[in-house]
């Protein structure tokens, strides 16, 4: 199955490498942004697999740089022995997407964002503080819609009376997006 | 599955094109087509095979939706029988071209969403079997995949696309097992708690181009 995902990616990837008849950026200041998605994680140390519901918003604040807010609503975690270590592992992320420059529709981008993580280990509810960092792109289509696909590595304890539970964490979001222009640009 | 596979990976490089020169104002074309579908690396690895269809409504000229169904039945090593319900959208865009012409490709993109029913069902229930025997689950997905369409007339397409579909639902899986008391190959149905689900689906369709339905009449 992995390999099959690596394999429709890879496709996807050699499309885009080649999409370069505008021989311009797309994205530009005053593209906002927002998606909502499924997405599957792995919480590395514990061997722990969670699925969280994500969305994202997102504004291009200059035509390489923009401030994005995600929020991860935690639906279901499982170690291999099938124990659900946690009730509830919700998380909230803003910071800032840094966007590599190209010649066409695809916006590759790299993001650092703190975050917080409000969870509950079946014991007590901790408010937990997190750092991330987002690796992943954009395609945007004419107008409106965009594809994306990210990686998001998220580091962070959970601690309390109970014990210290790893939240260092790999989420992968893919999905359709949508967006519009805030600000009309000069061609 | 292989040659499939490698065949879809350079489709888009074959039928890569330049000529962008024609950039009509296609917004408001309607399509209506019919699909068969093939459903892998789902439910115990067995391959399902779907018929269903679709409408398409362009946006744009480089811009496309697709509103499909499909009905896909799977059978289960001869033991159990899966049916998926499928309905959803994807936005299509075209990265290259966007020209429908005879003899042309139009390659594509797409992302969306889809809500999916399931169900699957023990083909025959020996007496004194207290397992489950049916199952089932409603879920919904987000999916992405590429395509091409090749015009074969300047108004019909034949269109294949690969996609990769993950549907969060309750878990439903059907495993084969050798049951020690029968001596024979048996399968055991369980329903699960939420869970995530993916298969890729390749499609094959058939579109004809119906009608504009708004901006110039003209084609």
């Amino acid at each position: 199955m992995k390999k099959l995902i690596v394999i429709i990616f890879l496709s996807i990837g050699v499309i885009f490498a080649q999409a370069q008849d505008d021989n311009k950026q797309f994205i530009h200041k005053g593209i906002l942004r927002a998606t909502g998605t499924i997405s599957p994680g792995m919480i590395l140390k514990e061997n722990i697999s969670t699925i969280s519901l994500h969305g994202n918003l997102e504004y291009y604040i200059d035509n390489n740089i923009s401030m994005r807010g995600d929020i991860f609503y935690f639906l279901k975690a499982k170690d291999n022995k099938g124990n659900n270590p946690f009730s509830f592992n919700h998380s909230l992320f803003t910071g800032a997407s840094y966007h590599f420059k190209t010649k066409n529709h695809f916006d590759p981008y790299f993001a650092f964002q703190p975050g917080i993580a409000y969870a509950n280990n079946n014991s007590t509810t901790q408010i937990s503080p997190l750092v991330s960092s987002v690796l992943g792109f954009n395609y945007y289509f004419e107008r409106w819609f965009h594809l994306f696909i990210e990686g998001r590595y998220i580091n962070g304890k959970n601690i309390s009376e109970a014990g210290v539970i790893s939240l260092s964490e790999l989420r992968f979001s893919f999905g359709l997006g949508f967006n519009l222009s805030v600000i009309k640009t000069k061609n | 599955m292989k040659n499939i596979l490698i065949f879809l990976y350079f489709v888009p490089l074959i039928s890569f094109s330049q000529s962008d020169s024609l950039s009509k104002k296609e917004s408001g074309k309607f399509q209506l087509g019919i699909r068969s579908t093939i459903s892998a690396f789902s439910d115990a690895g067995y391959i399902g095979m779907g018929s269903g269809g679709q409408f398409r409504l362009k946006l744009g000229s480089r811009l496309n939706t697709d509103w499909f169904g499909d009905y896909i039945t799977t059978d289960i090593g001869g033991l159990a029988k899966r049916t998926d319900y499928h309905i959803g959208w994807s936005v299509v865009f075209y990265p290259f071209n966007n020209q429908i012409k005879k003899g042309k490709f139009t390659p594509y993109i797409l992302a969306g969403h889809c809500f999916d029913y399931t169900e699957v069902k023990k083909n025959l229930v020996q007496v004194g079997d207290t397992s489950l025997s049916f199952a089932s689950r409603w879920s919904s997905a987000v999916q992405c995949g590429l395509g091409t369409h090749y015009n074969l007339a300047d108004n019909f397409d034949i269109s294949l696309t690969a996609q990769y579909m993950l549907h969060l639902g309750k878990d439903v899986n059907a495993t084969i097992f050798n049951n020690e008391i029968t001596g024979q190959r048996d399968i055991r149905i369980q329903k699960g708690d939420l869970g995530l689900d993916g298969h890729l689906l390749i499609n094959l369709s058939l579109n004809v181009y119906i009608a504009k339905l708004w901006g110039n009449k003209k084609r």
